[in-house]
């Protein structure tokens, strides 16, 4: 009865295999061409074609005076699954006439690079003008610019343009004041921490912007001496944060640990001493509270980006150097006998042999 | 002398034998046909409490690692194979609990111990000790011939208990610290938690260091154990093994057995 049973079951099962297999495998087909047909008509609509046929196909290499070619080739496919290809180029780059600009002096045409040389799109290369203005200029930012670099705050403020809100709050924090205000080009416009052509959700892995990522795209600059010298940022940012347990946690694949954005904010990063900055004393205790719950300002102390050394973290630095040499004083003895007691075997034995 | 007999004791006390002291030879030897005696070295108790040691030790070394090496690629699948750092994380706890009711169980078997009235403890340092050290350093620097004449608990042995003790304690309290940073800062300053992380991370290493290359030297590759030294499991020795191990423990329990049989030879003749 049993037996039978399970023979009525694994038929029915082997018939609905049969009978479904092909539905299925045709129903992914069909997917699969209706995808290609929606990319075409999406490719089609935004007007992406029209620009996409020289700068998706041709490697254009425009010369940027003696310093360094550039290559204007976008990757069609990473720029279709960004999130501003249904808006076109034209969304951005506004009024250019796609036949209008040619190749200048000195500019190449070549094919293009392969997927994975693709410009990762963060280069900070551009010159800011300085006394930039404090509002998007409107849809004129990046009008009609063709033949020169486009400077970083033109592009910043043609996202500004639809961003207006993210500008705003950008404008104010530590590196939107050093850029607009102080007219300097190494703190991060809106271009460095997103990207231009490939801008993703920050829930996409690939997105700059996504907590995995983080860290390396402040790090960018925050781990370069040269910024850090410049305005005397004295702290080891990167070090301390790759050696902190979050870093260690996050690199282990964990999601839920703090990366720099957890703890800074990311369009309201303020320096420390502000009162409105997250990792102020006034705020830090709710700033990890958010994860920790219960944390107090005490907690808040368990992470700095202070180094462990003689001036700065001295208690840390007292028992970790007291417990380096336990070990040294430990373990050197116990391996030293080992060693002894395997050269005296190989003594005895050799003794032996001899006999 | 009374520490061999607190080792054998309780693991007899199943059997309600509590005032039988002759319990260092295990009941083998009673076989004639056996012509190895053998000796329990370590009870019942010892090697549960060694097993738990052991095993939280590998199984705690094992799912820390990963921590301190995240950007290795071995680390990587092993997360992978036990389904993230989170769960690893998990096992850690878990693991690190049962390293800390080892000790406790340790504790409450010294103290039991001492409760029944033993007071000698043969694993503590004596002044002997360093007579034998020094014999022991010429034999493995060759000036010797022969072993020195260890007790219960040679050096080397006493060494690596208090290294176990102090790094377990050590252990378990960093441990505790980052589990409950929260709690912990509620009376501490914030970088007593950065200490106990760091200590954590040193002292795993020490640990390690010591077990792997040490411990594991004496008790697996050494040429006399080789693969692997049975005690910790059956907590039997060998009488020959005794003999040139711990030469005066053997002594010892051979002179005590001579004066109980005369004892109970004496105790029969009374009536
Ligand atoms: C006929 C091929 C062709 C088409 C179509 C085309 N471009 Fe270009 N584009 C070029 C060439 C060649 C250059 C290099 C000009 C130079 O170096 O002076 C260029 C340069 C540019 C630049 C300047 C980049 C820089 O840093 O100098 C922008 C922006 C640009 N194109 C945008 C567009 C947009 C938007 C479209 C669609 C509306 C488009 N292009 C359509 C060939 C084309
Ligand atoms: C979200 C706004 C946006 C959209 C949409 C956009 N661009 Fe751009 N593009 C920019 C910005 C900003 C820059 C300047 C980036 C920089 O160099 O800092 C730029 C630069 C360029 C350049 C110079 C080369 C480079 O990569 O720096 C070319 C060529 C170009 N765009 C073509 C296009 C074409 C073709 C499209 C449509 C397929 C397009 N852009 C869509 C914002 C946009
Ligand atoms: C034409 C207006 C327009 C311009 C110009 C524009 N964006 Fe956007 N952007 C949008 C819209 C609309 C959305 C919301 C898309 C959505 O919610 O799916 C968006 C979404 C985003 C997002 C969030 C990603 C997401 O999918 O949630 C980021 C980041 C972003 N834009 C950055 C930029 C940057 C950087 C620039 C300048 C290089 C820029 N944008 C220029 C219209 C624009
Ligand atoms: C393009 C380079 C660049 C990138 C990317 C960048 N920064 Fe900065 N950042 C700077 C520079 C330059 C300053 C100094 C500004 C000043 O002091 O005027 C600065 C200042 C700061 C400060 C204030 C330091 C202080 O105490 O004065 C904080 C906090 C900060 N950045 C955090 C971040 C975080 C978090 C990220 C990543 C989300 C990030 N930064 C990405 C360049 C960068
Ligand atoms: C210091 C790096 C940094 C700069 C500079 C920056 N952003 Fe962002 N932005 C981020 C990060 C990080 C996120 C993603 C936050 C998240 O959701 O995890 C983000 C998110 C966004 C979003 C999605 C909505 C949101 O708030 O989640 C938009 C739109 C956006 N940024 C636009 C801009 C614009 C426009 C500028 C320039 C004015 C700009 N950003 C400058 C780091 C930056
Ligand atoms: C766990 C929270 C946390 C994380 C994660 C974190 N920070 Fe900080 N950061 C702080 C706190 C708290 C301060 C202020 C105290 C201090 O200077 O240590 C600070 C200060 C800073 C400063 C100012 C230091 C100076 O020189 O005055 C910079 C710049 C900074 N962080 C950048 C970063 C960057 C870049 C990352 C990511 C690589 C990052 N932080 C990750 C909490 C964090
Ligand atoms: C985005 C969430 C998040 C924020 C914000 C955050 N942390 Fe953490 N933190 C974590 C996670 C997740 C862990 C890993 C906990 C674990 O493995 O048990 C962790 C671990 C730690 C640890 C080591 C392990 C422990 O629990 O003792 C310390 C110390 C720590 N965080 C301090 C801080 C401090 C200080 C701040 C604020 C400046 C902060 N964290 C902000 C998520 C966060």
């Amino acid at each position: 009865m049993r037996a039978a049973s399970y023979i009525r079951v694994v038929v029915l099962l082997a018939i609905s295999l049969v009978v479904a297999g092909p539905t299925a495998a045709q129903q992914a087909e069909t997917d699969a061409e209706q995808a290609a047909i929606g990319q075409r008509f999406k490719r089609h609509m935004s007007g992406v074609e029209s620009c996409l046929i020289c700068h998706g196909s041709y490697n254009i290499v425009a010369q940027r005076g003696a310093v360094r070619n550039e290559s204007l080739w976008i990757n069609p496919d990473r720029f279709l699954e960004s999130t501003h290809a249904r808006f076109g180029c034209h969304a951005c780059h506004t009024n250019i006439d796609p036949f209008g600009h040619r190749l200048a002096e000195g500019a190449a045409v070549a094919e293009p690079p392969s997927q994975e040389a693709a410009s990762p799109g963060t280069e900070a290369t551009a010159e800011a003008g300085a006394g930039a203005p404090a509002k998007p200029a409107g849809r004129q930012a990046l009008e009609g610019k063709v033949g020169e670099r486009i400077k970083r705050t033109d592009a910043m403020l043609a996202c500004g343009n639809c961003h207006l809100e993210e500008y705003r709050l950008y404008k104010d924090t530590v590196h939107g004041v050093a850029v607009l205000q102080g007219g300097n080009i190494e703190p991060p416009f809106c271009t460095d921490c997103h990207g231009w052509h490939y801008v993703l959700p920050a829930e996409d892995e690939r997105a700059l912007t996504n907590p995995a990522n983080i860290p390396r795209t402040c790090q960018n600059c925050h781990g370069q001496a040269e910024i850090k010298r410049r305005y005397g940022l004295t702290k080891n940012v990167a070090e301390t944060f790759e050696h902190s347990f979050h870093s260690r946690r996050g690199e282990l694949g964990s999601e839920a640990v703090a990366v720099c954005t957890s703890c800074h904010g990311w369009h309201d990063i303020y320096a420390a001493d502000d009162p409105r900055s997250r990792v102020n004393t006034t705020h830090v205790s709710q700033t990890c509270g958010e994860c920790h719950q219960g944390a107090q300002l005490n907690f808040a102390a368990a992470f700095t980006h202070g180094e462990v050394s003689r001036t700065e973290l001295v208690g840390v630095y007292a028992v970790t150097q007291t417990h380096k040499w336990l070990i040294v004083l430990i373990i050197g003895p116990l391996v030293a006998i080992v060693l002894l007691d395997i050269f005296q075997a190989i003594r005895r034995r050799k003794a032996v042999q001899h006999e | 002398m009374s520490e061999e007999r607190s080792s054998s004791q309780l693991a007899d006390s199943g059997s309600g034998a509590l005032a039988v002291s002759t319990a260092s030879a295990v009941p083998q030897q009673a076989v004639a046909a056996a012509p190895q005696r053998v000796f329990l070295r370590f009870n019942i108790h010892q090697r549960i409490q060694h097993f738990l040691l052991a095993f939280s030790f590998l199984g705690l070394m094992i799912t820390g690692m990963p921590l301190r090496f995240p950007e290795l690629t071995v680390t990587r699948i092993f997360i992978a194979l036990l389904g993230g750092p989170e769960v690893v994380g998990i096992i850690h706890r878990v693991l690190g609990l049962v390293m800390a009711a080892a000790g406790v169980y340790h504790v409450i078997y010294l103290v039991a111990m001492y409760r029944k009235g033993h007071r000698g403890i043969p694993i503590l340092f004596n002044r002997e000790d360093l007579g034998l050290f020094i014999d022991d350093m010429k034999y493995f620097l060759g000036l010797r011939k022969e072993l020195p004449r260890f007790g219960r608990y040679n050096w080397r042995e006493k060494f690596d208990y208090f290294g176990a003790c102090f790094g377990v304690a050590l252990m378990v309290a960093t441990g505790l610290v980052i589990w409950f940073p929260q709690i912990v800062t509620l009376v501490f300053p914030g970088w007593v938690i950065t200490a106990s992380v760091l200590v954590h991370e040193y002292e795993a290493l020490l640990a390690g260091l010591a077990i792997f290359l040490s411990h594991f030297y004496w008790v697996h590759l050494n040429r006399e154990v080789y693969p692997m030294s049975l005690v910790w499991l059956t907590g039997q020795m060998s009488e020959e093994e005794m003999k040139l191990r711990h030469p005066r423990e053997y002594e010892e329990i051979m002179e005590r057995e001579r004066q109980e049989g005369e004892q109970a030879a004496s105790m029969e003749e009374t009536p």
